[in-house]
C-alpha cells in the first residue's frame, strides 16, 4: 500500500512540472506592466526601467524562468508586489481560511445531497425523487455569487439572523491561538465557545452558498450510483437469501453505491476551492481566492504563480487522499497496479 | 403423488409494461414439484424460464404484472403473501443460484461475512458460532483452505470457486426449494460437472427440490428427474426425462433434441430450429410456435389444448408426434 502511494505520488510530478511551466508563461504574457504599476503614478521612464531591472523583469524569459524554478525548489515563491510579503507566507496565512470554508461547504453538501440522492434512488419516480431533481437543478442553476447575495439580502439584511458578511470573525472577538488554522476548531480547543460560535456564524452563509453548487453533482451521483447498485445481481442475491431490507439497503447497497461518490469527492473539493474565488469576494473572506483575484488585477506575477502552483499541489494531494480513501473502502483497488 | 407437492404453480402469467408495449413474457404456466425432485426447465434464451423462476421467488420488479391461480411453496401461499412474509420465506424456504456467481456476490464484502449474514438472518447465529458455521459451509462445498478463504473477496476467486461460494450461501439457510438459474454457464466443462455434482449431492442429502434452469439438455438429462420445455413463454411439454428424451411429443421438443449435440453426433447431424422466437409484444397466436412449426396445420389457430399423454407426460399441441421422430 505504501509503495502504491509512493507510485501515485511520483506519477504526479510530470503534471506538476507542466503546471509550473504553463503558469509561468501565461502570467508573463498577461497584459499589464508590473514595473509601471510599482514605480507609481508619478514615475518617469527611467524609474520604471530601474524598477524593472530591480525586479529582474528585464531579463529574457528563459532566464527569468530558471531563476524562478531555482527559487521555487528552495521554497521561495517570490515576493508579492501587493503585500510586500513572501508569497509563501501570504498563502500559508490565507489557505486555512479557504480550507475551512470549503470543508464546511463540502460537509453541508454531503449531508444534504447524499441522503437526498439515496432517498430518491430507493423511491425512483416518487415525489421525493422529483423534489430532489428540482432542488438540485435550481441550486446549480444560479451562479454561486448570486446565491450568496440573495442569502445575504434575506438572512442578514431582512431577517438579521446572520452576522454581517465581513470575513471570518467580527473584530471584537479574540482570535484563538492557531493550532489547526480553522477558527472554529481552534476556538473550541482554546475553550472559547463564544468565539467558536461567532466563527461558525460567519461561516454558515458562505458555506451554504458554496455548498449549493456541489449539491447537484453529489446528489445525482449518489442517486445514479445507488440505482445502479440496487439493480445489480448481488442485491438480487441478497434479497433472494431473504436478508433483512435494512441489511440489503445499507450493508449491501449503500456501501457499494458510495464508491463512485468517494471518487468524485476529490474533484468536487478542488472545484469548490476554485469556486471560492467569487464567494470570498462577496463575503470579504480573507482566503486564497480573494488573494488570487487581487493578484490577477495587479499583474502580481509571483502571487499568481504561487497561487496556481499551490492549487496544483493541493489538487494532487487531494486526489492522492481520495485514492487512499478508495483503497480503504474498496478492496479491489488495493490489489490493482 | 399422494403427498402434496412442495411447489405448486398454476396458470402463472407474467406481463411486463415497457415503453414499446406490453411484453407477454410468460402465459399460463403450470408445474408441480415433489419433495426431493429435480426438474429441468429448458428452452431457448428468452423463453421465459428465468422470469418464471423469478416470479416464484417474487423477485420481479414493479414493471412486472404477475398473475396466477396459485403459487404455493411448502404450503405457504406466495401469491397473496405480504412483502414481509415473502422476505421471511426467501432464503429460509427457497433460494436461488445465479448464472454469474461473481457478480451475484457482494464485491466489497468478504465471502465468509456474506455467509454469516445469511446464518444470522435465518438461523440466528452470531459471533464465533456463525463464523465457525460459515467456515464449515465453505469446507462443505470443498473450498480448499476455508479458514483463509473466509476473508477472501469474490474478485480473488475463480468463477468456479465463486459458484461454490454461491452454493454454500444458498444452502446455509437450509432451504427446501432451490432454483438453479444456469448455474454452470460460463464455467469450463470439468468445473460444470463438479458444480452439478455438488448441487445434486447437497440437495439429495437434504431432500431438497431443485429447479434447474438451463439450455444445456445433455447436462440436464443427467441430473433431472423431470423436464418442462418452454418456448416463448409457454410450457409446451413436460414429462419425465425418458418421456422427453425418448418420446418427445411436441414438435419444438423434437427439434430441440435435434439441435442438441450428444456423444455420437456430428456437426452435420445438428439441425438449427427454423425462425426465431416471436415478438412477445405483439398479439400472439394461441400456439406461439406455429410460425416455426413443421407440423403447423389449420387446426393450430384454435385455442391451445393441454393433452395428457399418460400420468407423467403432458403436451400443449394440436399436432403432437405420436412416436419419437
Amino acid at each position: 500500500m505504501i509503495a502504491m502511494i509512493a507510485k501515485r505520488f511520483a506519477s504526479a510530478i510530470p503534471s506538476l512540472i507542466g503546471v509550473i511551466i504553463v503558469t509561468f508563461v501565461i502570467s508573463h504574457t498577461l497584459p499589464g506592466d508590473p514595473a509601471a504599476y510599482f514605480a507609481g503614478p508619478s514615475a518617469t521612464a527611467e524609474s520604471i526601467a530601474e524598477t524593472r531591472a530591480r525586479l529582474g523583469l528585464d531579463q529574457p524569459l528563459p532566464i527569468q524562468f530558471l531563476t524562478y524554478v531555482g527559487d521555487l525548489v528552495q521554497g521561495d515563491m517570490g515576493r508579492s508586489f501587493n503585500s510586500g510579503q513572501p508569497v509563501l507566507t501570504d498563502l500559508a496565512r490565507r489557505l486555512p481560511a479557504s480550507f475551512e470554508l470549503t470543508l464546511y461547504a463540502l460537509v453541508f453538501a454531503i449531508v444534504v445531497a447524499v441522503p437526498l440522492g439515496l432517498w430518491a434512488a430507493v423511491n425512483p419516480g416518487s415525489w421525493i425523487d422529483h423534489l430532489c431533481r428540482g432542488t438540485v437543478t435550481a441550486a446549480a442553476a444560479f451562479p454561486s455569487f448570486f446565491t450568496a447575495l440573495v442569502l445575504i439580502f434575506v438572512f442578514y439584511y431582512k431577517l438579521g439572523w446572520a452576522p454581517s458578511p465581513i470575513g471570518r470573525l467580527a473584530i471584537y472577538f479574540p482570535i484563538p491561538p492557531s493550532v489547526t488554522g480553522f477558527l472554529t476548531i481552534d476556538a473550541v480547543l482554546a475553550g472559547d465557545l463564544a468565539t467558536a460560535r461567532a466563527a461558525l456564524g460567519q461561516l454558515i452563509l458562505p458555506a451554504i452558498s458554496l455548498g449549493l453548487f456541489a449539491l447537484a453533482p453529489l446528489a445525482r451521483m449518489t442517486r445514479a450510483s445507488m440505482i445502479g447498485v440496487l439493480g445489480s445481481d448481488f442485491i438480487t442475491t441478497a434479497r433472494a437469501e431473504g436478508l433483512p431490507r435494512r441489511t440489503v439497503l445499507w450493508t449491501y447497497g449503500f456501501r457499494n453505491a458510495l464508491l463512485p461518490v468517494v471518487n468524485i469527492l476529490g474533484m468536487i473539493f478542488s472545484f469548490l476551492l476554485g469556486a471560492n474565488v467569487l464567494i470570498e469576494q462577496v463575503f470579504g473572506w480573507p482566503g486564497i481566492g480573494s488573494y488570487a483575484v487581487e493578484a490577477v488585477l495587479t499583474s502580481d506575477y509571483a502571487a499568481i504563480q504561487g497561487f496556481v502552483v499551490m492549487m496544483a499541489v493541493l489538487y494532487i494531494l487531494l486526489n492522492l487522499g481520495v485514492d487512499i480513501l478508495n483503497m480503504i473502502v474498496d478492496p479491489r483497488v488495493r490489489y490493482d497496479d | 403423488m399422494t403427498t402434496p407437492p412442495l411447489l405448486d404453480v398454476r396458470n402463472l402469467t407474467v406481463d411486463f409494461a415497457t415503453r414499446d408495449g406490453t411484453v407477454h413474457a410468460v402465459e399460463n404456466v403450470s408445474f408441480q414439484l415433489a419433495r426431493g425432485e429435480t426438474m429441468g426447465l429448458v428452452g431457448e434464451s428468452g423463453s421465459g424460464k428465468s422470469v418464471s423462476a423469478f416470479a416464484v421467488m417474487r423477485l420481479l420488479g414493479k414493471s412486472a404484472n404477475v398473475r396466477a391461480e396459485r403459487i404455493d411453496v411448502g404450503g405457504h401461499d406466495l401469491l397473496t403473501a405480504s412483502e414481509a412474509a415473502v422476505d421471511a420465506l426467501r432464503g429460509k424456504r427457497m433460494t436461488i443460484i445465479f448464472q454469474n456467481a461473481r457478480s451475484a456476490l457482494n464485491p466489497i464484502r468478504p465471502i465468509g461475512q456474506q455467509i454469516v449474514d445469511v446464518l444470522r438472518t435465518h438461523r440466528g447465529m452470531i459471533g464465533k458460532d456463525a463464523r465457525k458455521a460459515a467456515v464449515a459451509a465453505l469446507a462443505e462445498v470443498r473450498i480448499p483452505d476455508p479458514e483463509r478463504r473466509y476473508h477472501a473477496y469474490p474478485f480473488e476467486l475463480s468463477g468456479g470457486m465463486c459458484q461454490r461460494v454461491m452454493i454454500a450461501l444458498a444452502f446455509a439457510s437450509e432451504p427446501e426449494l432451490l432454483i438453479a438459474d444456469e448455474p454452470t454457464t460460463g464455467l469450463d466443462v470439468t468445473t460444470q460437472a463438479v458444480i452439478m455434482d455438488l448441487i445434486r449431492e447437497k440437495s439429495s442429502q437434504r431432500r431438497m427440490s431443485t429447479i434447474l434452469i438451463t439450455h444445456d439438455l445433455t447436462l440436464a438429462a443427467e441430473y433431472c428427474d423431470r423436464f418442462a420445455v418452454m418456448h416463448a413463454g409457454h410450457i409446451v411439454e413436460q414429462g419425465t426425462t425418458s418421456d422427453i428424451f425418448e418420446r418427445a411429443a411436441h414438435p419444438y421438443t423434437g427439434l430441440l433434441m435435434q439441435a442438441t449435440p450428444h456423444g455420437a453426433s456430428r456437426l452435420e447431424d445438428l439441425a438449427a430450429i427454423p425462425g426465431t422466437l416471436p415478438d412477445l409484444r405483439r398479439d400472439l397466436p394461441p400456439c406461439r410456435f406455429v410460425h416455426r412449426c413443421p407440423r403447423a396445420a389449420p387446426v393450430c389457430a384454435a385455442a391451445l389444448p393441454r393433452r395428457a399423454l399418460d400420468a407423467s407426460h403432458e403436451v400443449s399441441c394440436h399436432m403432437p408426434w405420436k412416436e419419437s421422430a
